[in-house]
């Protein structure tokens, strides 16, 4: 593999993951302001 | 860099996030799904399931012959109390006085749901005429006295405010002292009050709601503060005995005995629950829509109390 393309993978890999990871820590923020504490202590540990 | 040591590079990356996501659904995601319907992610309650005049619907409905005429008193009150009033519609209302459009109730209709804070100022501003709720804050009676109301409260049956963990907890019961000090921060680990040695996650409500200000009364004075860790252990909640037994999937939640008194019918009845409350229907004094002491006193009757009772409440004794 040459060193030009691993750099492009690992580039767009991390792109992807800081995007999917980013989203989802919004997503759960979001998620926690909404719902209700009967519905989290339920669905928790 | 050889060729494999580039391959194991990326799948590092790759599970480095992989596992980083995994983590924080399986730590935090997963319990704040909500898996009801949409009214109940938007209210907290399912409107649908006690659609007063619906066949296919939970609302109770009292034995009874009266039936209101002229000037319907618009009612509206607390999440926890909507079957209650859902019910008190369903049983003298006209069939034709219940409009519910797009996922709400229309301006026109006798029966809103706003939740305790919606409802408390639609009272004080006359835009509900009887609202089914706990005791209001301290906020809710400024409002009322900016706009020139006075409230009278009418208790019309008992509650339980009740302490929540999950069903996994091996804790069952807890003393008021121990409640306070946990939701105060004095208590932050489950093993101090005969759980596991993980972190106490105090779970707290917006202000105005009805449980809000009961836990506001409960800590007396002391403030709640919550472990940043709190969140890696097992979580605690309050709501009300109601609330919690029926109107949310709550499979996974269990109630906790106060002072070794666990919060059933029977020990809010006699009393004995340290944390049985009476909740109110609360009007304008002066409100001059005559219906609304011919409802009062037909909710106070032993036909409106079978309501309060049919509902799931405990009646006034």
């Amino acid at each position: 593999m040459k060193d030009k393309t691993f750099r492009r993978i690992i580039a767009l890999i991390t792109a992807v993951g800081l995007l999917t990871s980013g989203g989802l820590v919004w997503y759960t923020c979001h998620l926690r302001e909404n719902c209700s504490i009967v519905s989290y202590v339920a669905n928790g540990r | 860099m050889g060729t494999g040591k580039k391959i194991a590079a990326i799948a590092l990356l790759i599970g480095a996030f992989a596992g980083f996501d995994l983590s924080v659904y399986s730590l935090f995601t997963k319990r704040c799904i909500d898996t009801s319907s949409e009214e109940m992610q938007k209210y907290s309650v399912e409107l649908h399931r006690y659609m007063p005049f619906d066949g296919s619907s939970e609302a109770v409905k009292a034995d009874t012959d009266m039936k209101l005429e002229g000037e319907l008193p618009v009612l509206d009150g607390a999440a926890a109390l909507y079957p209650v009033f859902s019910g008190i519609v369903n049983s003298v209302y006209p069939e034709d006085s219940v409009r519910f459009e797009n996922g709400g109730f229309t301006a026109d209709s006798a029966l809103h749901f706003t939740n305790t804070r919606g409802a408390y100022k639609a009272v004080a501003d006359g835009d509900a005429d009887i609202v089914f709720c706990a005791k209001p804050n301290d906020e809710q009676l400024k409002y009322a006295e900016e706009k020139g109301a006075e409230l009278e409260m009418v208790p019309i049956g008992r509650e339980a405010f009740v302490f929540i963990v999950n069903k996994v907890n091996p804790v069952d019961g807890l003393t008021t002292e121990q409640v306070r000090n946990i939701f105060s921060g004095d208590i932050t680990v489950w093993s101090e009050v005969g759980g596991e040695p993980l972190p106490i996650e105090a779970l707290s409500r917006n202000p105005g709601s009805g449980s809000q200000t009961t836990m506001d009364k409960f800590m007396a004075g002391r403030e709640q503060k919550a472990s940043p860790w709190g969140a890696f252990g097992r979580s605690i909640g309050y709501s009300f005995r109601y609330y919690v037994d029926n109107m949310v999937e709550n499979g996974g939640a269990k109630k906790l005995s106060l002072d070794g008194v666990y919060p059933d019918k029977e020990h809010i009845a006699d009393g004995t629950y340290p944390l049985a409350s009476t909740f109110y229907a609360v009007y304008r004094r002066d409100n001059e829509n005559p219906n609304i002491s011919v409802l009062m006193d037909w909710i106070l009757s032993d036909e409106g109390q079978s309501v309060v009772e049919k509902a799931g409440y405990v009646p006034l004794a």
